[in-house]
């Protein structure tokens, strides 16, 4: 055994050896989506709007919810004050949908964390202790997935009432058992490795292996499912605005935007449509990142 | 017998004749020349062979006398003639034509061959009816033919079968079936038995010498295993990073190897003839360097021992053949200046003292329950069968030596490591560690101390580490979970000390497995059981997946560590040439039961076990001075749940003596101390068996 038999694998550099914190890493990682247009223009959208919903507070002109008597009489757009019109009791458009925006980002990331923590947990007990665990895991989200996810929905929000939280909690029951069964598929797989082996020999606990052995290895098709999630919840959100079981009026929300004005559709055609492309182009922004990440992550 | 063939092209045109061959892979980063200057000849009738280790290029150049490289390679340069019609020019309709009617091509892995939806023998009859437009009938006829010259038992039914309802051994025999049905010009091979047991390996290399006599086709036979080579070769290509560095006939290149690699590769395998006291491996250093990276002049002098500065990296090295042996040539500038070193490798010499067992094993046995949900057990009231995994398993262990289990897949072997590890529990039996019984102590309740004092190393060395995590942190959790070290600052120092050990620099703590090579995350794994300071160390096929050069540097590694620490190695492997390297004894398991079991020398030499005789003869062995008798064992290994209610070996047995055989188990025979036999021959019998192993004549080795 000479020197050269611990040499590097030629092409890996001592100085690209990956250092440096937890963010930086993050950033790297984050750098990756540059490979990929079509990631590059879903970010885009997505980041606009998140901007926007930080944003609001200093980028809104008015109040969402104040009313200008005024502008009821004109409420077209690139009518004076108002470049985006007001809605049908003389609410400043772009005002609310700025503000809208920064509903969707606080509900929508939450309702898919949660979804994501219950669904990861249920997920990997299925399949790392298979057996009768999984088979009650399974059957319960089978009955779950058996709803229609609208009446799921309407069922809950009626009963429970409409609330941001509520919101969470229905996102998180109509959307755990999917990811759920995800995590168990790629779980199922994992634990066949020798690594995970190797931790059983060495005695470590069940939870240890679920999440320092398998869950960050899960990792890759997770992230591409959690973009996809996040424009299915914005919709969720839409929808159930719509249908009067989003946040409580008079918060600024874009589906009850839609759902107000939509009598007025032929009149004034700008109160329904324009939150409808807000909340269309946030979909779309989401789905493109979830295409182009799926599409980097196949291509290594 | 070829000529009579009548392909149309003269007698005397070689089937194959490559030129110059130069195939690049086209990617995003640029050109990477696979293959940089690439030339061979293979004869009509003639089995030619390719040698070489993972990403030289062997199954490039097979790819491309096919033209099938795929989207991004290339032939960039030079010709490939098949029976003088160069292949590089065809059009995709005349390809067509060839492919799989005039050159076959037979793969490493049998089931991904098949179609799994498709019958057996529907997918031969595919062949004809497409290459000729036969009709059905014949199609079929001609498939039973082809399934009956591959010797398929009862091959009218395998016709009806599906690809997963044979043996892997029988999928290669289709699929080897498959490839002759259109009686091709030339036949070329995959490593087609690098999959396979080494029984049934053997039965298969004695099908393909079989085949090629009796249809007179031409074979490129590609392995990176010198013994199976030997077996079925006329002559032989050594192939280092693209090009060919020695070519010549079997005999001579076998005895007098001209290249550093060529011996290189000779001197690093393990042979049945020696162990680990008679000889060292002496690994080729470094690793085979990256297409785009290829030193300028020969390509193999960063890692030769005998390149000089100056002469061997100025510029290209031309391929000679000897003066006094035209079909003998080799890619080096100074053969003539160089000798073979002989094996003088000073061996290990043992400590000497007498060793205490620290593990002993006594009739352990794992079924496994089975519930048999057939309408007959129903009736019959047997809901319950039993998969005897390992039944009456018992050996002892010692101090600081190496134990070898040795057997086919299926042979239980596996399933003893997870007993031991404690990842199953024994049925029946005890395994004494340190005078506790740990047979039935699942891992869960076993103490830490009892825990640390087993650890394993698996095979495969892609699987073996996870990903997410570095290697320092892999290691530095063992070191932690077993109470070594509790001082992140200490923990990181005994870190970089093991990785020391296995002779890696301490920067590859902060490494991902990704970055590192077979051999180095092998490395890991065995710096990662050793971490805990263990008593027995289970090595899982440690070595198989790796190249040889590799291999030898491993196994040179393992008995260094094991040295060090004073470890016992429970060493589980099917390849006997490691084994008798490395081993001090040998447990041979058929079907979950020990056949026999003794000292290391003793089980290479008669009194044998007629399975371990078997075993013996069918290794390939690559040195030309040993002599090796013919046993070759026939039908298939019995299902495990089902065993044999006589001896565990009755229905494969070559020297079954009778009825007894099938109706009794066997019993233990003591041939000598410690060396044990389960069968049913007296032993003064067993004694008259001729060695599987004699050295040739040495007057005959030697020149």
């Amino acid at each position: 055994m000479t020197d050269q038999a611990i040499e590097p694998r030629p092409g890996v550099t001592a100085a690209a050896e990956p250092r440096g914190g937890a963010l930086l890493r993050l950033l790297r990682g984050a750098a990756l989506i540059r490979e990929s247009p079509v990631a590059m223009v879903g970010a885009g959208i997505v980041l606009f709007w998140l901007l926007a919903a930080i944003l609001a507070p200093v980028l809104a002109p008015y109040d969402p919810n104040a009313q200008d008597f005024q502008a009821m009489g004109n409420p077209h757009p690139f009518s004076p004050g108002h470049i985006l019109g007001t809605d049908h009791i003389g609410r400043d458009m772009l005002s609310r949908l700025l503000h809208g925006s920064a509903t969707i980002f606080t509900v929508a990331p939450v309702a898919v964390l949660s979804a994501y923590f219950f669904g990861c947990l249920i997920g990997m007990l299925a399949g790392y202790y298979r057996g009768w665990v999984d088979t009650l895991i399974s059957r319960v989200s089978d009955i779950i997935l058996s709803f229609p996810v609208l009446i799921l929905y309407i069922i809950l929000i009626t009963t429970v009432g409409p609330s941001a939280f509520n919101i969470v909690v229905a996102v998180t029951l109509a959307f755990a058992p999917g990811i759920g069964r995800i995590v168990r598929g790629l779980v199922l797989e994992l634990r066949t490795n020798e690594y995970v082996a190797a931790a059983q020999i060495r005695g470590e606990s069940g939870l240890y292996i679920m999440v320092v052995e398998l869950l960050p290895n899960a990792r890759g098709p997770l992230i591409v499912d959690a973009c996809l999630r996040f424009g299915y919840t914005v919709i969720v959100i839409g929808v159930l605005g719509f249908l009067g079981l989003g946040l409580p009026p008079p918060n600024p929300d874009w589906g009850g935007m839609v759902k107000d004005t939509t009598p007025l559709m032929t009149i004034f055609p700008h109160m329904a449509l324009l939150p409808s492309i807000c909340l269309s182009s946030l979909v779309v922004g989401f789905n493109l990142m979830a295409d182009g990440l799926r599409e980097i992550s196949l291509k290594d | 017998m070829a000529a009579t063939q009548g392909n149309g092209a003269a007698a005397d045109t070689p089937v194959l004749q490559i030129e110059n061959l130069g195939i690049s892979y086209f990617i995003r980063a640029g050109e990477i020349p696979a293959v940089p200057d690439f030339s061979l000849t293979v004869r009509r009738g003639e089995s030619y062979g390719l040698v070489g280790e993972s990403g030289c290029g062997k199954s490039t150049v097979a790819m491309a006398i096919m033209r099938y490289l795929g989207q991004a390679g290339r032939i960039v340069r030079g010709r490939i003639l098949f029976e003088g019609r160069d292949m590089t020019s065809l059009s995709d309709e005349e390809l067509r034509k060839i492919r799989g009617s005039k050159i076959a091509m037979v793969y490493q892995e049998p089931f991904s061959a098949l179609n799994p939806c498709m019958t057996v023998g529907r997918q031969l009859m595919e062949v004809p009816i497409i290459h000729e437009g036969v009709s059905e009938k014949e199609a079929s006829e001609r498939a039973l033919k082809v399934l009956r010259d591959v010797h398929m038992p009862d091959p009218r039914a395998v016709m009806e079968r599906y690809p997963h309802q044979i043996s892997g051994g029988q999928q290669q025999r289709v699929v080897i079936a498959m490839a002759m049905l259109t009686n091709p010009s030339l036949l070329l091979l995959d490593e087609p038995t690098t999959a396979l047991d080494v029984t049934v390996e053997a039965a298969v290399l004695d099908l393909i010498a079989e085949l090629r006599e009796r249809y007179g086709t031409a074979l490129l036979y590609i392995s990176h295993n010198l013994g199976v080579i030997r077996k079925v070769c006329d002559r032989v290509g050594v192939m280092y990073s693209g090009e060919l560095v020695e070519e010549g006939t079997i005999g001579e290149l076998f005895t007098k190897p001209r290249h550093p690699y060529t011996f290189g590769l000779f001197n690093c395998i393990p042979t049945i003839g020696a162990d680990k006291r008679a000889r060292a491996l002496t690994p080729i250093p470094g690793q085979v360097s990256l297409p785009h990276q290829r030193p300028k002049g020969c390509v193999f002098a960063p890692r030769c021992s005998y390149a000089m500065p100056g002469r061997c990296d100025v510029g290209p090295i031309p391929f000679e053949p000897l003066p006094d042996d035209s079909e003998h040539g080799v890619r080096c500038i100074r053969w003539n200046e160089i000798e073979q070193h002989a094996q003088t490798g000073a061996g290990r010499q043992d400590d000497g003292v007498a060793s205490q067992p620290v593990l002993t094993v006594r009739d352990m046995s794992k079924f496994y329950e089975q519930r048999d949900s057939s309408l007959l057990s129903l009736l019959t009231g047997a809901r319950k069968r039993y998969v005897k995994a390992n039944e009456g398993v018992s050996f002892e262990a010692l101090r600081a030596r190496t134990v070898a289990i040795v057997g086919e897949s299926g042979c239980g072997k596996s399933t003893f490591a997870k007993v031991l590890t404690g990842l199953e529990t024994a049925t029946a039996g005890t395994i004494d560690l340190d005078g506790e019984n740990i047979a039935v102590v699942p891992v869960e309740k076993r103490k830490t101390e009892l825990i640390r004092a087993l650890q394993m190393v698996f095979q495969n060395p892609d699987g073996t580490l996870n990903p997410s995590h570095s290697v320092g942190s892999a290691i530095a959790r063992v070191i932690k979970k077993f109470g070594i070290e509790k001082d992140p600052a200490k923990v990181r120092q005994r870190v970089a000390e093991m990785l020391d050990v296995v002779r890696l620099p301490p920067v590859f703590a902060q490494r991902k497995p990704r970055q590192l090579s077979g051999g180095q995350k092998q490395r890991i794994a065995v710096a990662r059981a050793f971490a805990g300071k263990p008593t027995i160390v289970i090595a899982d096929e440690p070595v198989s997946a790796l190249d040889v050069s590799v291999q030898a540097a491993v196994i040179n590694l393992l008995m260094e560590v094991q040295q060090q620490y004073d470890t016992t190695l429970l060493f589980i492997s099917h390849d006997l040439g490691v084994v008798r390297y490395l081993s001090d004894h040998i447990v041979v398991m058929y079907l979950g039961m020990v056949m026999e079991q003794g000292p290391a020398a003793a089980i290479f030499e008669p009194p044998y076990h007629p399975y371990t005789e078997a075993l013996l003869s069918a290794v390939p062995i690559a040195d030309p001075t040993i002599k090796q008798q013919r046993i070759r064992l026939t039908g298939e290994m019995p299902s495990i749940i089902d065993p044999p209610r006589g001896c565990r070996f009755c229905t494969r047995c070559p020297r079954r003596i009778g009825e007894i055989c099938d109706t009794t188990p066997p019993p233990m025979q003591e041939a000598a101390t410690g060396h044990r036999i389960r069968c049913h021959i007296p032993l003064a019998e067993l004694r008259t068996f001729p060695p599987v192993f004699t050295r040739a004549e040495p007057a005959a080795a030697a020149e």
